[in-house]
């Protein structure tokens, strides 16, 4: 024991050393180091700008890469590609403290509250141009308290409803029968199981609040709306939503690719016939045509709940960290991505385009594939709600599933994910 | 006196690489991280305020800390006994005279050397709900088994991959402790008339304690510490109701949950207090410091 | 008693073999499937692939794959070589050097090692950030040319080891540090070579300094390399070329695992000839 506390000791003497040298030493030579090294890359004429993004498909890295070229071309900057494969919200935490941040990087609407909190990027109102031929769900879910704007769209996904016109065909239904409400669409799917062979289903579905927030929503109640409490409770029609998803469950005609049916994603289930129904997000389309070309699909909106339209919408923008060192570089970088690039990028990446004229210029909205998802860039409820989501969706996903496993009714599953939430949330 | 100088230069001239590298890159590091458990800090924006123990109490009044001490605990207590014992009987095994030990050994190795997110790839495929274990056992019982994502399944899932891979490395040394026992002890024994099992338990065990402590510390320190096939297995969230919630996975969504890197600082403070204890009770048990001198 | 033996024999024989299917089966099962087209991986499908299809491994090569592996050979080489010297170095002076603060020093290394990696995780990335480091092989290089497990170790072999070798070698008039290179180091081969193998095999496997230090996809290790793999083909359950790199990852730490064998524990053939 004796020793033990020695070594507390020691350490805690260092600590205070460190933290002194920390608060004044630190932060100028780091500050340093990044004006040495500018001077260094500094190759060309029209100056440079570092981009940090997450890894993704060879598709989509690809297309940035032609994008980007396009632009050093337009202008003569160049731009310095860092790809981080995983964890890219720790990494970006982790530059930040060690006053390293790039330029510009890739913002998703989940975690842009919690960035814009922390003062950390740039206020760039008024320097993007054309601002209102974005759809406004996508850009306001990157604006502070007073409207100013941090971030801008590069591409969304949103979800529609997929359905697999061979299966229906087989089971004696035809895309015409498929309701548009939800709970038609549930009966629906217990009459359409009837029909179908004994390893199929009906429909797919996930258990994360990222595909359910609009469920809420469209029922008047946003869980993770007040900053620092959740709600998931107050609404019963949000309850009966959930305990309908349980019914199917337990009823089969709703699966879980990776728990029902051993199967790795909810794409491949339906590209192998697996599933006559599911709602997923524009993502699947490039694996279906490519993986499945055999397979014959439609998509559709996706259902009505409560009697209006809803989608979940998933945004990434880019976005300029505060006193970044190229700052004028990086915002032409960001007006250049997300107005003049943007259809080469859309198009060779295969992601939709954030501007309403591109996606006319695309003719989106006469694609059938397309235009569920497009349709739902107006209607659908952004991923995204204050700095306490993060939190909030956690409690929900860890006790939907206790709902989902059978151990918990729904009602009790939301009880204790919200008082989860709120203990956990009153710590802060 | 003389000899207490040298002594004492050429100790610290052998300890200097390690003592500045260790330093440098673990002090310091763990220096900051203690500074940072007495105040509410944000990272992003560099924002810090002192709020001295707030910190563990919060933690203390969590239940989420509750169910990872009880989900790590048990983790420790079923993994480290089970890849102790295997692979002390393993090596026991090996050392008795066999022929082509070596070769045994290599191929009993491959574990160890595989990276572990090479080898939870392979173990995902092999117990996927498509893959090979959950289609045999189907054809053998009849019914599916679906080890990933059954809570209760996967986290025996990440034990038998935890033993899998573990278990080779401790063999090893216990092989080479085992080597370093004189013969003449169990000639001793056997003229005594003792069995060869009676000789495992007198002869081996006993001379093997310094290195039986090493590997019982090194599987304590590395249970406790389990990470990377929580994380994967359940998307981060250590869901269903926290049942594959562990200490490290706790600690990595205070850091970027709830982004409160002070408290996360403070829990992994308690995490390292705990270690040290459950080493310092093995080592009074195990009376390795008589043994080491 | 003779009879005894006998089954004594079969059991541990039976115990091996049993023990060493186990584990390559695993393995078996991970290289069938590389050779498997994704489709058939998609279908469930037989034990053995139905047609050989060695698109996952030309997928995998067509791929920066190589470029990774280099990386990581050469970082662990290094990291291996100062590793071995320092640690083991280390180990030695906290078995037999009586030295002022020898207590002190182990204590601290007992308690840092029990500090979990997670949380000096960023306290970390600020120190290789104001060394200018980031995003540079130096980083891992610099941040694990020590490890407190094999100072441990080493110390532990130390301690069992005869100390009549070393008493005469001093009679004769050699310093410590003579001592240490010339008799010490050449009888520790045993140790030396386990240690080097775990030690490179650590660097590796490392996982989360590479992902949090270097980001340039040219500069990537092997491990980050095949997260990046995995992430992509997972999706579309391309498991043959996710197979294809996890195997291919294991291959040149068995090459030096075989070429180590030697020295790896190298006091096992003692037993064998006494027979």
């Amino acid at each position: 024991m004796n020793k033990f506390v020695k070594s507390l000791g020691m350490v805690s003497t260092i600590a205070l050393l460190a933290a002194c040298n920390n608060g004044d030493g630190g932060a100028e030579e780091a500050g340093e180091q990044d004006e040495t090294s500018t001077v260094e890359d500094n190759g060309g004429n029209g100056g440079n700008v570092n981009l940090a993004v997450w890894g993704s498909s060879p598709a989509e890295t690809n297309a940035l890469e032609e994008t980007i070229s396009s632009f050093e071309e337009e202008t003569g900057i160049e731009v310095e590609l860092e790809i981080i494969q995983d964890n890219f919200q720790d990494a970006m935490t982790a530059r930040f403290a060690a006053n390293n941040a790039p330029d510009v990087f890739y913002l998703e609407a989940f975690a842009a509250p919690m960035f814009i909190e922390s003062g950390v990027l740039e206020n760039i109102s008024g320097e993007i141009d054309d601002v209102d031929d974005f759809f406004d769900p996508l850009i306001d879910v990157f604006r502070g308290g007073e409207d100013e704007l941090y971030a801008v769209p590069k591409d969304y996904s949103t979800l529609a409803l997929y359905v697999n016109e061979d299966l229906l065909e087989a089971a004696g239904y035809s895309t015409e029968d498929i309701p548009r409400d939800w709970d038609d669409l549930m009966a629906f799917a217990d009459e359409l199981q009837g029909d179908l062979e004994d390893n199929q289903a009906a429909m797919i579905f996930d258990q994360t609040l990222a595909r359910h927030y609009s469920a809420f929503i469209n029922n008047g109640l946003d869980p993770a709306g007040e900053e620092g409490s959740a709600d998931f409770t107050s609404s019963p029609e949000a309850i009966e939503y959930f305990e309908s998803i349980i019914e199917g469950k337990e009823a089969g005609y709703l699966q879980n690719p990776q728990i029902d049916m051993g199967i790795d994603s909810a794409g491949a289930a339906f590209g192998a016939n697996r599933a006559a129904m599911m709602i997923e997000g524009n993502w699947v389309i490039s694996a279906l045509n490519q993986e499945y070309s055999d397979l014959n699909y439609a998509v559709l909106e996706s259902p009505t709940i409560n009697g209006e339209e809803q989608s979940m919408t998933f945004s990434v923008g880019y976005t300029v960290s505060r006193d970044a060192e190229n700052r004028e570089e990086a915002i032409a970088f960001i007006n250049y991505m997300t107005n003049d690039g943007l259809q080469q990028w859309s198009e060779l990446s295969g992601t939709l385009p954030p501007r309403e004229s591109v996606a006319d210029a695309m003719d989106l909205f006469d694609n059938p594939v397309l235009e569920p998802h497009v349709l739902a860039a107006e209607y659908g409820t952004v991923w995204s709600s204050g700095e306490s989501l993060p939190v909030v969706a956690s409690a929900f996903d860890n006790y939907f599933q206790a709902a989902v496993n059978g151990t918990m009714t729904v009602e009790e599953a939301m009880q204790a994910a919200e008082e989860e939430a709120n203990a956990e949330l009153d710590r802060r | 006196m003389r000899k207490k100088r040298s002594n004492n230069i050429q100790g610290l001239t052998f300890m200097t690489p390690a003592t500045l590298t260790a330093s440098l890159f673990i002090v310091v590091p763990i220096a900051y991280a203690f500074f940072m458990m007495f105040f509410n800090i944000n990272l992003l924006s560099g924002t810090r305020t002192f709020i001295g123990f707030d910190n563990f109490r919060k933690i203390i009044g969590d239940p989420r800390f509750w169910a990872a001490l009880r989900n790590t605990s048990t983790y420790v207590a079923v993994v480290v006994p089970i890849q102790t014992s295997i692979a002390l009987i393993l090596a026991a095994l090996l050392n008795s005279k066999v022929k082509f030990n070596r070769a045994f050994l290599t191929v009993m190795f491959i574990p160890t050397l595989t990276s572990s997110s090479a080898m939870t790839l392979i173990f995902m495929w092999l117990f996927n709900n498509n893959g090979l274990v959950v289609n045999q056992l189907e054809q053998l019982t009849g019914m599916r088994i679906h080890f990933l994502t059954n809570p209760d399944l996967a986290l025996s899932v990440i034990m038998i991959m935890n033993i899998f891979s573990t278990v080779p490395h401790f063999m090893v040394v216990f092989l080479s402790g085992l080597q370093d026992i004189p013969t003449n002890l169990y000639e001793a024994a056997a003229i005594d008339g003792a069995t060869k099992i009676r000789q495992f338990f007198h002869v081996t065990i006993p001379q093997l304690m310094p290195i039986l402590f090493y590997v019982i510390t090194m599987g304590v320190v590395g249970t406790f510490q389990i990470f990377d096939q929580a994380f994967i297995l359940s998307g981060g969230t250590g869901g269903p109701q926290n049942s594959t919630l562990t200490f490290t996975l706790y600690i990595y969504q205070l850091a970027f949950t709830s982004n409160d890197m002070g408290r996360a600082t403070a829990m992994s403070f308690i995490l390292g207090v705990i270690i040290f204890t459950f080493t310092a009770i093995i080592n009074k048990v195990m009376k390795a410091d008589e043994m080491n001198g | 008693m003779k009879k005894d033996n006998q089954t004594l024999k079969i059991i541990v024989y039976t115990i091996l073999i049993l023990y060493s299917l186990l584990t390559l089966f695993p393995f078996a099962w991970s290289i069938l499937t590389s050779f498997k087209s994704t489709a058939e991986i998609a279908g469930g499908g037989t034990f053995f692939p139905e047609t050989v299809s060695t698109s996952g491994w030309q997928t995998l090569f067509d791929s920066q794959y190589t470029t990774w592996v280099r990386n990581s050979l050469v970082v662990a080489l290094i990291t291996t070589v100062l590793n071995v010297i320092f640690n083991t170095m280390a180990g030695y002076a906290f078995a037999r050097i009586d030295f002022f603060g020898r207590k002190f020093l182990f204590s601290l290394m007992l308690l840092l090692i029990m500090i979990p990696a997670q949380v000096t995780m960023i306290p970390l990335y600020i120190v290789v950030s104001n060394l200018n480091l980031i995003n540079t092989h130096w980083s891992i290089i610099l941040t694990s040319m020590i490890n407190i497990a094999y100072i441990f170790m080493m110390r532990q072999f130390f301690i069992n080891f005869p100390k009549e070798v070393e008493e005469a070698a001093s009679m004769d008039g050699l310093s410590t540090l003579g001592i240490f290179f010339k008799i010490v180091l050449p009888n520790a081969k045993p140790a030396l070579a386990t240690q080097a193998i775990f030690i490179f095999m650590g660097v590796w496997n490392e996982f989360m300094r590479p992902l949090l230090f270097i980001s340039s996809p040219d500069l990537y290790m092997l491990t980050q390399g095949l997260n990046a793999l995995s992430n992509q083909f997972r999706n579309i359950t391309a498991w043959d070329i996710i197979m294809a790199g996890a195997i291919f990852s294991v291959i040149p730490i068995f090459m030096l695992f075989i070429f180590l064998n030697k020295y790896f524990i190298a006091a096992n053939d003692r037993s064998v000839g006494g027979k």
